[in-house]
């Protein structure tokens, strides 16, 4: 009886991870391109009624234009933090949104039979037409087209040929953080008794496959010999590196079917050890990270819980590789509990490893204005943003009225510390722990820290505004525009996409000297890595900028087949 | 705790040694896996061998080659039991009549190696099917779910034994199932980015239109469903469901003292029933900013709301109160995330202590939902433990790990005895929880005879107790010779049946046993009896034919 809860829980669970992840990206790159709440209202203060905007439209199909119903419509506004709500098109495909507070909105659709997209995007999840709205504003004739699903089947089969039940299959696309160039799983199928697979709710595209099996009863096989081995991670057509692996081009309302996926199989041993440091009953897992995989470490990570009260662990389907091995909170999305510790797995089984759980630190500060600025901190959030892993949510908190924050169960590891959601004119001038300034490639934060984190907000931000056009000189709306300094620092970079008049604004810019450029199309945060950029560089509009400073640009989008 | 786990490693050598002392000689255990529809050879199999009476629970694996043989070796002697599983195959308790059914107990002795074993494994049945709506277009990402009429505490209901989302195309595969009766139901958990959303503006006024859970036959009404008989690795295509509108029914409610740093679910959870069991029957999210949520798409029933850590399959941080729609929405439904009660309890082994028994646990199973997880307590030398709880309910208590000497021989909840089988835990219940061993069980054995009198091996034999709990019934599948045992057996009225074949639990529904009763042996067991008691076999089980 509890196996049917459990599959229940793990397919909602399924759904909802890549939606938390969209959410989290999202919010990222929108906060400061927010205004803020009218100066000297408490954020609590509702706006009047009459002020609030609203958001609405009909869904139709791209193909056929006709108004499709039952499309699930959820607003993202990340200056009302985070999901604003959700609403279904009528019969007549018309949907609404009231009561919005002014700011700045993206609009995303799902329904079965379409690809899962946000209005205006070009790619179909990842970025898409910033909304703006101003007070009282009602922008309620918007056209949102989707574009029906675009599908991938086919088969996971073992080395003979035959079905393997039970597999996942992520398509993946690319993407850069901090600069290096990874891969999100956007979409997912599970294979079935026959091994076959389907991933719909696709956007038309190039995507990368790849065929995992999660649950370790099932990815292990024992052999006669008394050995193990185990499925891994293995990239259509039978690729084990995503270097060389195919791609898979479909398009809207196709199914692009017979991508067969032959897993493959390595020798596998145990590794037995010890989580130290635990709390009575709390409740840890261990997580084997492959080295080098990125945000794919999401998927292809071996786990296994810890038994209380002696902390003891084996994780089993362990094959030959370097990888990190931490203890997680199992309930807090993947949340380290202390360092990892270095494993290289070879032949033989390992045992006697320990993983030490650090006593989490806590970090205090306080955050205020340079000068005599009256503008509040109230609410600006500081995140630490570890500088390598994977982390779904960063340790974050909010700095109260007198501008003090403390932020909870952080791990020792080395973080950037980001300001979101600040007064939007400002910008981060100093970050000091006990008056030294903290390190532009980021802060070590280990137990033995014991000052206060003193970050001074700068109002006097520089500004950049503009309108992008296209090869027909009409404004275009939900194309990238890129803020890069030649600093290079990874702090200073921004990033946002235009709205529905092709206009777009960075606020609370650092001065400095920037580049604006925009593309069509760009996999996100590639111009972050600097051989990407390097062709593009004499494209944009250079800013110079001063304290209180501002600039406008005028910018053609780089067409999506200049890339 | 700590207490408790010391004593696990000291037991842990303790065996060690006796085991090195024990005679060097080894032994083997040899044979065939095959195909029970075709006898071709199955190659993709694991075979688990567990020691009877030792503290370990893991089992001895083997795989068979490209032949289907394989072959424990190196087993010191003693007994054993041998299950097999195979990704499409069912599992298969080696020499009883099904997976219902304890395996056989192989006694492997020194230098007398066991072979010619040969295991027929059962290939998977399937039922598949499409589901669509009013006007046949599919209906993607449904759960749909297969319900096989089986036997549960003692009644036969329809119990959940997989599940699915349907495809793009509405499609399904219900997989690893056995050969018997099913009813297959579509159920529309409104699966989709709108779970993620908050609740906004006033609940409608009335009930709204949903797809609602239906059965194969294309029916809201149980009575009305269709029965699936499926063959032995059969696959039925074909089992289409258009599901049924309805009205139907919101839940809003909020949670308080949530953790700020996890994502947490709102899920509601249909009551225990005969004809669907326990399921899930909505979800929401809820908002990390101020704890609220919704669920949507619900009929009228009881419920469980259960919020949870939408990461974690375990219940551990589960918070749940029970609600009752009627024919209106719900709203303000308050679920407090408290850091959990703990109810404390007490082990007493009386003529004896803790390590005389093999690993016992006690589990608190909630009989009215099919939650995930059973919070547990293991005793620590001096007996104590503590269970974590954190929902209010009718539950049973489930005592394992004790030795073949030992049965429960009373619970008590503050002062006061309670029925092991089903009573009631109050919120915030501090205990003590008293549960009382004695090493005094009764024991039988002897051997299972058919019909002309020679000794049947692969019988079952159960021992029932008369106006007795459920909890104190034993069952055993005689070995080759004819040969069972039954222990850990509470004093009392019982009476002891064979059969050449059951239905998994049949043997605890008093309706189906009457007819039975006249022809069983009718024993009274006091304290350390050692009967040894010769059964014949009763007619073949006729439930089957229903």
């Amino acid at each position: 009886m509890s196996h049917s809860y459990r599959q229940f829980f793990q397919r909602t669970l399924s759904l909802l991870i890549p939606i938390l992840s969209m959410v989290a990206l999202l919010s990222a790159f929108q906060e400061k391109t927010v205004d803020p709440k009218p100066k000297g209202e408490d954020s609590k203060t509702k706006i009047e009624d009459a002020k609030k905007a609203s958001i609405g439209g009909v869904v139709v199909d791209a193909v056929t234009g006709k108004p499709v119903k039952d499309t699930s419509l959820l607003v993202l506004s990340p200056s009302a933090g985070g999901i604003g709500g959700s609403v279904k098109s009528d019969e007549e495909g018309k949907f609404l949104f009231k009561n919005l507070d002014p700011g700045t909105f993206v609009l995303m659709a799902d329904h079965p039979r379409y690809a899962r997209q946000t209005y205006g995007s070009r790619n179909g999840m990842l970025g898409g037409t910033m909304i703006t709205l101003t007070i009282g504003q009602a922008l309620t004739s918007l056209t949102f087209k989707l574009q029906p699903n675009a599908i991938a089947s086919g088969r996971v089969l073992d080395d003979d040929g035959d079905p393997i039940n039970g597999a996942m299959v992520a398509a993946l696309k690319p993407m850069y953080v901090r600069g290096k160039r990874q891969f999100l799983p956007v979409a997912t199928g599970a294979s079935n008794d026959l091994g076959e697979f389907r991933i719909a709710n696709l956007a038309a595209g190039r995507y990368m496959l790849v065929a995992l099996v999660m649950n370790p009863a099932t990815a292990v096989v024992k052999t006669a010999e008394g050995t193990e081995n185990v499925y891994i991670p293995t990239y259509y057509p039978n690729m084990t590196d995503t270097i060389g692996a195919g791609h898979v081009e479909v398009g809207a309302g196709r199914d692009v079917g017979g991508l067969d996926i032959r897993m493959a199989k390595n020798k596998s041993v145990h590794i037995k050890g010890r989580v130290a440091g635990l709390g009575e009953n709390q409740k840890a897992s261990v997580q084997l990270v492959p080295k080098g995989v990125g945000l794919l470490a999401m998927l292809t990570s071996r786990s296994a819980s810890v038994k209380m009260p002696d902390g003891t662990f084996e994780i089993t389907g362990a094959s030959a590789g370097s990888y990190m091995l931490r203890a997680i909170d199992p309930s807090g999305m993947m949340k380290s509990l202390g360092a990892s510790v270095p494993v290289e797995v070879g032949e033989r089984a390992i045992d006697g490893v320990t993983v030490e759980v650090s006593p989490s630190i806590e970090v205090s500060g306080v955050m205020s204005m340079k000068g005599d600025s009256k503008d509040a901190v109230k609410g600006a959030r500081v995140v630490l943003e570890a500088i390598e892993g994977l982390v779904i949510q960063p340790p974050m908190t909010s700095a109260a009225e007198d501008g003090a924050f403390t932020i909870k169960g952080v791990v020792p590891d080395k973080y950037y510390v980001r300001v979101l959601g600040g007064p939007a004119s400002s910008y981060v001038d100093t970050v000091t722990l006990e008056g030294q300034p903290i390190p532009d490639d980021g802060l070590p934060l280990t137990a033995a820290i014991a000052g206060k984190l003193e970050i001074k907000l700068n109002p006097a931000g520089a500004s950049v505004d503009g309108v992008v056009h296209g090869a027909d000189d009409n404004p275009m709306a939900g194309v990238t525009v890129a803020l890069i300094p030649a600093s290079r620092k990874y702090l200073l970079y921004q990033t946002t996409f235009t709205d529905q008049s092709g206009a777009f604004q960075f606020k609370g810019v650092t001065p400095g000297d920037y580049k604006v450029i925009s593309w069509e199309d760009v996999e996100p945060n590639a111009f972050q890595d600097p051989e990407f950029l390097k062709p593009f560089e004499s494209k944009g509009e250079s800013a110079s900028l001063k304290e209180s400073g501002h600039q406008s640009v005028s910018l053609k989008a780089i067409p999506r087949d200049a890339q | 705790m700590k207490v408790g786990h010391g004593l696990a490693l000291f037991c842990a050598c303790f065996s060690l040694q006796l085991s090195a002392q024990a005679p060097a000689q080894t032994t083997s255990i040899e044979g065939r896996v095959l195909n029970a529809v075709t006898g071709d050879p199955v190659r993709k199999a694991a075979l688990n061998l567990y020691r009877n009476g030792t503290k370990t629970t893991e089992p001895i694996i083997a795989a068979p080659d490209a032949n289907g043989s394989f072959v424990f070796r190196d087993l010191e002697p003693g007994d054993y039991r041998l299950e097999a599983e195979g990704p499409n195959y069912l599992r298969l308790h080696y020499g009883a009549k099904s997976d219902d059914w304890p395996a056989v107990l192989l006694r492997v002795k020194a230098g007398q190696p066991l072979t010619g074993l040969v295991l027929k494994l059962a290939p998977n049945s399937v039922i598949s099917g499409r589901v669509t709506d009013d006007n046949g277009d599919p209906l993607p990402n449904l759960l749909v779910a297969a319900y096989r009429s089986a036997f549960r505490d003692g009644k036969r209901s329809w119990t959940q034994v997989s599940g699915v989302q349907t495809n793009d195309r509405g499609e399904y595969r219900l997989t690893r199932l056995r050969a018997g009766r099913y009813r297959v139901a579509a159920s529309d958990l409104q699966i989709g980015i709108g779970l993620a959303a908050p609740p906004t503006g006033p609940l409608p006024e009335k009930p709204e239109p949903g797809n609602v859970f239906t059965f194969f036959g294309n029916s809201a009404d149980p009575t009305h469903a269709s029965a699936v008989d499926i063959g032995m690795g059969e696959d039925r295509r074909g089992t289409d469901i258009r599901i049924v509108r309805a009205p139907t029914l919101r839940i809003r409610g909020k949670v308080t003292g949530a953790p700020e740093d996890k994502i947490l679910m709102a899920i509601a959870m249909r009551k225990n029933s005969i004809e669907a069991g326990s399921t899930g029957a909505g979800v929401g999210l809820v908002q990390q900013k101020d704890g609220r949520f919704e669920i949507r798409g619900l009929t009228p029933g009881s419920y469980l709301v259960m919020v949870r850590a939408a990461t974690e399959v375990s219940a551990a941080s589960a918070a749940a109160k029970v609600v009752e729609l009627t024919d209106q929405h719900l709203d303000n439904v308050e679920i407090a995330m408290s850091p959990g009660g703990e109810l404390r309890g007490n082990f007493q082994v009386s003529g004896g202590k803790i390590s005389d028994l093999r690993n016992p646990v006690v589990r608190l199973v909630m009989t009215d939902y099919a939650l995930p997880d059973a919070p547990e307590g293991k005793p620590a030398e001096n007996g104590a433990f503590t269970i974590k709880t954190t929902l209010a309910g009718r539950y049973r208590a489930a005592v394992s790990g004790l030795s073949e000497d030992a049965y429960v021989k009373s619970i008590k909840l503050a002062g006061r005895e309670v029925d092991p089988d089903g009573f009631e835990l109050e919120d915030g219940a501090a205990g003590p929880l008293e549960i009382a061993v004695s090493r005094a069980a009764a024991r039988i054995s002897g051997t299972v005879v058919g019909d002309d009198d020679a000794p049947l091996g692969g019988a079952i034999v159960t021992l029932i107790p008369v106006g007795g709990r459920n909890s104190l019934a034993r069952v055993a599948t005689s070995e080759s010779d004819g040969a069972y045992h039954l222990d850990g057996i509470a004093p009392g009225k019982y009476r002891l049946f064979a059969w050449t074949d059951l239905e998994g639990g049949a043997h605890l529904d008093p309706e189906f046993m009457k007819p039975f009763e006249s022809k069983a042996q009718s024993l009274n067991l006091e304290e350390n009896a050692r009967p040894k008691l010769t059964v014949h076999v009763l007619p073949r089980d006729k439930s089957r034919d229903n």
